[in-house]
Formats: C-alpha cells, sequence, structure tokens
C-alpha cells in the first residue's frame, strides 16, 4: 500500500520526461477520485487546464500536488492555476527522485496534506462548496450523456441502447491529451472518434514527446554522431514506457515489470550512465525472446486490430505501426549515419497489435545496439532533414519553422476505426497498441 | 462459538489483511515494509469522509462495509484448528459460499453508486463474472463435502487425515482455484476494477475510511479463500510434527503466495471469453465434478 | 438460542424486511429496486436462522443473493429509466392490485395461523434426509421437473419479447432481415 497518484497528462508522457513515477514509489490511480497525490508539469498546455483543474477538485480532501520538472511547455502555471481552485501547497522537484523507502517519501507530503486540510476546513469553506457543485455538475453530465438513447441491434444481436460519452483528455484509459468520443453499446464500442487535444503553444517544443529528436534536427552537423545516440536512445525509453503501459493495460504485471526494467535502465543511460546500456539491453532481448513465442501475448493480442498493407498505404500510416505490416518506411534507411552502424529496419507482416508489440520491443533491442555502436563508433555524420521519431518520421517544415509528423492524424483516425466493434478490454488494448500521442503540431 | 469468537476473526482478519498486503509486495519484488503498510491505513482512516453528490450516493457508502462483512463472513467459516475456528455450523462449507455470494453485489453497489460510466461498466462486468463463477464454486463445494458426509468444514478437514482431497478430487481443485481468484477480486480476474482499462472501475472511485475498507476487505478475501482452498483441498490443519495450526497457517500462506503469483504472470482475459468459458465448459465439468465425487464417496470413503 | 435472544433477532429483522420490500416499490430506480429486494429477502434469510432452521437460512441468504444480482441485471438491461433520473412510479392500476395484496396478505395470514402445523421433531440422522432424496427424485421429480422447465421458458420468453423494443418499448426496427425471420420461426 503505497500513495497513489493520478498523473497529468500520463505516466508513459513521465517517462518519456525522465521520471518512472512507479519506480518512484507511488502507484498509479485510475481516477483522480481514489489518488492521493496528483502529478502534473509546471506549465499546463491550453487543454489541459480545464481537466486539470476539474481532477483537482474531485481528488479527497486530503489531496498532495507534485510538481515535476518537465520539458518546456509553453502554457498556464499550474500553481496560479490550482492556487485560485485549491489553495494547493506545492512541492518542486527539480529532478528525478528515488526514494528506497516509500515511507520517507510518504511522510514528507503528508505534512504538506495536512495543512492544506486545515487550511481548507477553517478559512476557505466557501470554495469547498464550490467544489462540490462543481463535481454534482459533472455527474449530472456523465448521467444525461448515459440516458441519450438510440436503439438499433448490435453485433452481439441484442437491441440495447447506446451509451455515449466522452473520455479524455484526461483518463487513466487513454494516453493524456488524447480525447475519445465513444458509443458503448453494452462493453462493445460501436463507434470511437479520437483527436489529440494538446497543442504547445511554444514552437520550439512542439511535441514534447519527442525531444531528442526535435533537438538532434535543429542541431549542428558537428554533434552528428550524439544525433543518433540521442534520438536512438529516445526510442528506447518511449518504446519501453509504452510497453510498461501495455503490461499495465493487459493487466499483466510480469510484462510491465519486464519493460520497467529495460526503461529504468535506459532511463540511467540517458542520465550519463552509459553502461546501463548493455544491462538495459540484456533486458530487453530477455524479454523479447519470452514474448516472442509467448502463447499468452498471441491469445490476448494476436489478431486483434489489423491494419494490413493496403491501409497503411492508403492512409500513409508511418512509424511502428506502418513496420509491423510489412511497410518499411523508416527514415533511418536512408541516413548514411545509420548506414555507417549497418542499420535494417524491424519489420513483422500481420499487422496486429501483437505484431506491434513484437516491432516494438525488437526496435528497443535495435535501438540500444544503435545507440552502444554510436558511442563506440564516434565518427561524424551530417544531420538529415527528417529523423525517425519513436511514432514516426519528423521533419522540419521551413515555411512554419515548427516540426511536421506526418502519420500522426492518421493513425489516431486508424485506431478509433480499428476499436470500433471490439469488446471495451479489446478496444482499450487495441487503442494502445498504437502508442497514440496526445499532442499535435501546431498550425 | 463463544462470546470472544467476533474478536477472534477480527484478529485473524487484521493480521491475515496485513501478511497479504507483506506477500503482495515480495511477491512484486519490493521489499516488505510493514510500517509503511500500517501508517498508510492510519493516514486512510485519518481522511475526512468524502460526501459526493451522487444520486445514489448511499449505495457508494454501503458498498465498502458489505464487501467487508462478506469478507469477514467467510473467513469465519474457515477452522484454523480443532479447536479453533469461527463459525462452526454444520452448513459452514454453504454459509462459505453464501457469504463469497454477497461480494458481486457489493462491487456492483460500488459502480453504480460511483456514477461513472467505466465503473457501472466495471460493476456490470464482475455480475456478468460472478455469475458465471457462483456455479462450480457452489458445486465443487458440494463434490469435495460428500466424501466427508458433512458441509461442516471441521468434518471435511477430518475426513482428509489420510488422502487430501486434492489427491481425490483434483479437477474440483482445478474448478475451485479459478472461481476463487476471481471472487477474491484477484487479476487476471480483476474485470470489476482494472485501472489502466477501466480508470479505477468500480473500486477505484474511493478515498479515505471508504478505500481503507475496500483495501482490508481485498485482502480479506484473499486470506478467506486462501484457508478455504487450504480446508477443501489439502487436508486443513493435517501434517506431520508440527502443531496444527501451524500447519494450517503455513499452508494458507502457501497457498496465498500462489495465488498473488499467478494473478501477476498471465494478461486479464476479455469478458466475453471468460464468461463463454465458464459456461460452456466449467459449469458442465462441475456438474462431471459432482458425479466423480459420488463415485469416489461411495468407493472409497464408506 | 434462547427465547429472548430470538425474539430481539425476530422482530427488527422481520419490520426491516418489510420495510425494504415496501421501498422495493417507492423507489424508481431499478438498481436500487433490485438492491432492497436483495436486502429484503437476505433480512428473510436472517429470520429463518433466528429461528433455528440453519439449512434454509444459509440457502435462503446464498441464493437470494444470486436471483436478485441476475434481477438487477435485467431489469436494468430492458427496463427504462434504470437510474431513476426520471421518477418513473413503479405501481400500476393502484387500486386493483392493493386489493387483491391485501387479500393474499389475509388468506396467507390465516392459513399459516390455522392450519395444525406437526409439532414433534424430526430425528436429524440420515434417515430423514435418504426419504426426502427418495422423494425428490422419485414421486415428486415430475412436478420439479415441470416448475423447472416452465421457469425457463418464461425467462426466455420474456427476454424474447422484451428484447423486440428495447429498453423504452420502442417497435420494432420494420424491413430488417434479422426480424422477419424471427417471425416466420
Amino acid at each position: 500500500m503505497v500513495l497513489s497518484a493520478f498523473v497529468v497528462p500520463d505516466e508513459t508522457s513521465w517517462a518519456v520526461w525522465g521520471h518512472d513515477i512507479a519506480a518512484d514509489g507511488l502507484a498509479i490511480a485510475g481516477s483522480p477520485e481514489g489518488a492521493d497525490v496528483l502529478v502534473v508539469p509546471g506549465h499546463l498546455p491550453d487543454g489541459l487546464s480545464e481537466a486539470v483543474k476539474s481532477a483537482w477538485a474531485s481528488m479527497p480532501r486530503r489531496r498532495r500536488l507534485i510538481v515535476l520538472a518537465g520539458p518546456l511547455i509553453e502554457g498556464a502555471d499550474v500553481r496560479t492555476l490550482l492556487d485560485g481552485n485549491g489553495h494547493a501547497r506545492v512541492s518542486q522537484e527539480g529532478h528525478r527522485h528515488q526514494h528506497d523507502d516509500p515511507v520517507a517519501d510518504e511522510h514528507g507530503h503528508d505534512a504538506h496534506g495536512h495543512d492544506e486540510h486545515e487550511h481548507e476546513q477553517h478559512e476557505h469553506g466557501h470554495d469547498e462548496h464550490e467544489h462540490g457543485q462543481h463535481a454534482q455538475e459533472q455527474d449530472a453530465h456523465d448521467h444525461h450523456a448515459m440516458m441519450e438513447v438510440t436503439g438499433e441491434p448490435s453485433a452481439d444481436g441484442l437491441v440495447m441502447e447506446d451509451l455515449e460519452f466522452e473520455l479524455g483528455p484526461l483518463s487513466a484509459v487513454l494516453p493524456g491529451g488524447v480525447m475519445a468520443t465513444l458509443t458503448l453499446d453494452g462493453d462493445v464500442v460501436e463507434s470511437c472518434g479520437l483527436r489529440a487535444t494538446l497543442v504547445s503553444a511554444d514552437l520550439r517544443v512542439p511535441d514534447p514527446l519527442a525531444c531528442a529528436a526535435w533537438s538532434a534536427i535543429q542541431r549542428d552537423t558537428e554533434a552528428s554522431m550524439g544525433r543518433v545516440f540521442d534520438v536512438e536512445l529516445e526510442r528506447a525509453v518511449s518504446h519501453a514506457a509504452w510497453l510498461t503501459r501495455l503490461g499495465r493495460v493487459l493487466g499483466w504485471a510480469e510484462l510491465a515489470d519486464g519493460a520497467r526494467r529495460i526503461l529504468g535502465h535506459a532511463l540511467s543511460a540517458r542520465e550519463g550512465h552509459h553502461e546501463a546500456l548493455r544491462e538495459s539491453l540484456r533486458a530487453a532481448e530477455r524479454l523479447h525472446g519470452r514474448l516472442e513465442c509467448s502463447r499468452r501475448l498471441r491469445f490476448r493480442l494476436r489478431g486483434r486490430a489489423v491494419v494490413d498493407r493496403g491501409t497503411v498505404e492508403a492512409y500513409g500510416l508511418t512509424g511502428p505501426a506502418a513496420r509491423a505490416a510489412g511497410v518499411a518506411f523508416d527514415a533511418r534507411v536512408d541516413d548514411p549515419a545509420y548506414g555507417a552502424l549497418g542499420f535494417a529496419p524491424a519489420l513483422r507482416a500481420a499487422g496486429d497489435a501483437e505484431a506491434r508489440t513484437l516491432v516494438r520491443l525488437e526496435e528497443i533491442a535495435v535501438s540500444l545496439g544503435l545507440a552502444l555502436r554510436g558511442l563506440d563508433h564516434g565518427a561524424d555524420a551530417p544531420a538529415a532533414p527528417a529523423i525517425e521519431g519513436p511514432r514516426g518520421p519528423l521533419r522540419h517544415n521551413a515555411v512554419s519553422g515548427g516540426l511536421e509528423a506526418s502519420g500522426a492524424a492518421a493513425l489516431l483516425r486508424v485506431a478509433g476505426e480499428r476499436a470500433a466493434g471490439l469488446e471495451w478490454s479489446d478496444a482499450i488494448a487495441a487503442i494502445t497498441s498504437f502508442d497514440l500521442s496526445g499532442w499535435r503540431v501546431a498550425g | 462459538m463463544s462470546n470472544w469468537t467476533p474478536l477472534a476473526v477480527l484478529a485473524v482478519a487484521l493480521a491475515g489483511a496485513l501478511a497479504v498486503a507483506l506477500l503482495e509486495q515480495l511477491v512484486g519484488g519490493l521489499r516488505p515494509a510493514p510500517i509503511a503498510i500500517l501508517r498508510r491505513a492510519a493516514a486512510l482512516l485519518d481522511e475526512p469522509l468524502s460526501a459526493p453528490h451522487r444520486p445514489d450516493a448511499w449505495l457508494y457508502h454501503l458498498a465498502p462495509p458489505l464487501l467487508l462483512a462478506a469478507a469477514m463472513l467467510a473467513l469465519a467459516t474457515v477452522p484454523w484448528a480443532p479447536g479453533f475456528r469461527g463459525i462452526d455450523l454444520s452448513t459452514g462449507a454453504i454459509l462459505f459460499s453464501a457469504a463469497l455470494a454477497y461480494v458481486s453485489p457489493a462491487v456492483f453497489m460500488a459502480g453504480w453508486g460511483s456514477g461513472a460510466p467505466l465503473a457501472v461498466l466495471g460493476g456490470f462486468r464482475f455480475l456478468a463474472l460472478m455469475l458465471a463463477y457462483a456455479m462450480p464454486l457452489a458445486m465443487v463445494v458440494t463434490a469435495v463435502a460428500a466424501p466427508a458426509a458433512s458441509l461442516r468444514p471441521t468434518a471435511i478437514v477430518e475426513a482428509q487425515d489420510s488422502v487430501p482431497m486434492l489427491v481425490s478430487q483434483p479437477l474440483a481443485f482445478v474448478l475451485f482455484v479459478p472461481a476463487a481468484m476471481a471472487v477474491a477480486l484477484l487479476p487476471p480476474f480483476d474485470l470489476a476494477h482494472a485501472s489502466a482499462e477501466l480508470g479505477g472501475g468500480a473500486l477505484g472511485h474511493y478515498s479515505g475510511v471508504h478505500a481503507a475498507l475496500v483495501g482490508l476487505a481485498q485482502r480479506v478475501l484473499v486470506v478467506a479463500v486462501a484457508g478455504m482452498t487450504v480446508t477443501l483441498f489439502l487436508a486443513g490443519w493435517h501434517g506431520p510434527l508440527l502443531p496444527p495450526a501451524v500447519w494450517m497457517v503455513g499452508k494458507t500462506v502457501a497457498v496465498a503466495t500462489l495465488l498473488l503469483w499467478g494473478a501477476r504472470r498471465v494478461p486479464r482475459p476479455p469478458l466475453d471469453w471468460l464468461v463463454a468459458w465458464t459456461w460452456k465448459l466449467a459449469i458442465p465439468a462441475a456438474l462431471g465434478v459432482i458425479v466423480w465425487g459420488g463415485l469416489v464417496t461411495l468407493l472409497f470413503y464408506r | 438460542m434462547s427465547d429472548l435472544a430470538t425474539a430481539l433477532v425476530f422482530w427488527p429483522a422481520a419490520v426491516l424486511m418489510l420495510l425494504t420490500g415496501v421501498y422495493v416499490f417507492r423507489t424508481s430506480s431499478m438498481a436500487r429496486a433490485g438492491l432492497l429486494l436483495l436486502a429484503s429477502l437476505g433480512i428473510e434469510g436472517l429470520i429463518f436462522l433466528a429461528l433455528a432452521s440453519e439449512f434454509l437460512g444459509v440457502l435462503q441468504v446464498l441464493m437470494m443473493s444470486g436471483e436478485m444480482v441476475i434481477m438487477v441485471f435485467f431489469m436494468v438491461m430492458f427496463m427504462a429509466d434504470p437510474g431513476g433520473l426520471m421518477g418513473m412510479d413503479m405501481t400500476h392500476d393502484k387500486r386493483r392490485s392493493a386489493g387483491v395484496a391485501v387479500l393474499i396478505a389475509v388468506l396467507l395470514a390465516a392459513v399459516a395461523v390455522l392450519t395444525d402445523w406437526p409439532a414433534a421433531m424430526v430425528e436429524g440422522d440420515g434417515r430423514s434426509i435418504e426419504q426426502i432424496g427418495f422423494e425428490v427424485m422419485g414421486r415428486s421429480m415430475f412436478s420439479f421437473l415441470f416448475a423447472g422447465v416452465t421457469i425457463l421458458f418464461a425467462m426466455v420468453g420474456g427476454i424474447m419479447l422484451a428484447q423486440q423494443g428495447g429498453r423504452l418499448g420502442l417497435p420494432a426496427p420494420a424491413g430488417e432481415p434479422r426480424d422477419e425471420t424471427e417471425r416466420e420461426r
């Protein structure tokens, strides 16, 4: 029993930003109402402010706020945002903290919680009342959404009414920032529209989930072997964080633990402990070997949410989703820096959720290997105009001055379409298998 | 049953819940921290009661106590040693099933009372699952009781002094364990409260005292289910050399560890798959188990 | 249990059972109604236990949970306004139904009071159980099977009828092949 944290925007993003929340002694809560701690970045993009406010309002009274140092996001300051709403006491934590003993952590934050509680009880009863009202309105809205009925027979032959509701941009079920408009028929998803809502006002970091890739594009030609190292390590971290999420979504603690082991070593490699790369690689290869012929993975993901070659080409999908369908779209293929390191993209033919999982798992190992060789190699290579990010190619747009992530919007559309017609757990597993990003490129 | 029985059951429940919490940490690869668990429980109990404005707030508030009561009642039917047991009724094994039957209404009430779409979905999922699993659970108990010619748990233990029921009725054990895991809310059967799939689900909207009750109830359920597995299949307190209570506790801890360990190693199957196989395979197999139990009784226990 | 202890359990439980039973029809939410009925019938099981009818009591507590949960399931699935947000009235044709209810209650009470119940206790040995077994599997088998199959047909038929219009009693969508094949059957 440890403190449970509701994580904004989600724990996968924080892993990419260098904080493994679960390793820091916090359990991931499924809803703000059952959470003790709200974990937030210092600044919030526009799409999140309201959601964070209402999450904070629906938390239990002995709540705590942890503001972690994240990437450069330009937006509302979370402290002023929640100050007007809940008189938050804030603990600023500069960099990744690792506690062997969760008690110390818990105790440290407990004091804040207590202060806050008394504060509110004695001086700001009025605010408290308003929160209650707010929550009530939210509930009324939920129930209203549930009453919207139509009445078409569904895939399982039962006539039931549709239940329409919106999920996101903050829910433990979807990646942070992704908003879903859902029609449920019993527990079968009838239709699912997904959209990314987060836009960074700061054009310098349009997608905070691909920081290293972005800065690698911007960087001069000199430090170019560093480019391969940065981008590949970022891919490994991103994929490992995603795999942790998949483990949690499937309720498979063993998978989540294995992925977290890769992630932990990769994160410490990113902080400069290069010897951890080998550890991470070993963990990745072990997990890959186990999952490659795992009947449990096959049972859960094979044949789910199939995206075939034709769909990839018609929608213009990129990244691991395309490579899992056997389409060798990879910006690294044409990159001389990668050619020197002997790179070949990981490919699968099936195009289902299992193939996407295995492609990413293989890519973790390949990326860590490339990062290692990039370190040893040390030769320089010219910067490329396009870079293969964790989710697909990223290109510098000379006109807008921003970043172009081709295929991101198409991926959201395909993920929504593939989730339709599936039972809820399959639908969520399918959506998770696409590794969606809640960020969209401005402009 | 004496005046001290409720207190004794409460003591067993609290100690057992703490032990299960420690086992969870051990199985999850963490360092066991009993003080942290106790401090956490104290912090939860110290928190002011949340009073959500919901149309069915009374269901929301009643669900955790009902869940805990069901878990406690189930635990009370487990005999720990020849002289130490909670409720020793001649229908104790049915009382165990009856107590566990109230887990599903409690989870449903929690989900419905929470009022969020995914929590309601979680509640209904659990109902669907438990409707399917309640049958094999009760039928297996009947089959195991047949050789003992009694539904009294102590008598069932006495009937196993030479051969544990696991040996004479292995199929019953195979059916009992997943059903027991499901009713104890353990993964991979955590369809009601899967946090990453349902955003906390039916039980994820509780905080403070409610959360403490739910957490306690979940762990007491694990103790009860593990204890009853030992009672029904692993010869209860029988064992050489050591005193009976030590054998019983040791076996229960071993079973609980296996349940928690197994729970981490399997991905959660989809509801329709689980329910389909339970109705199509487990329930007919449970009928077969009853026939087998009768045959075994006629051939070897008379 | 002593007489006093029995009385202490019996009377409050009986009052609570009746109260929850009444409230089943006072609420407009299907979920609430089903759970109140579960409470009522579960408390009835407690009354059995208090009257030293152990097996019946435990069985009542066990079976009612399962049955009422199924009822909640179907009520929420098929009834309009499962959440009770529209304030639906659970009672219909009030005057006549109340009259019938009172009449039946009086009749049952009269039967309970006027019957000459056997006072002798049955020995708790194996013989009586054996007799029950032979009765159930022998002479009474036909009536049990008939009742069971009738209930099953009633359940399946009820679901088929309710499924046509869905929760709000909408007319079945016309012109769809699925419905036509059903009608032919």
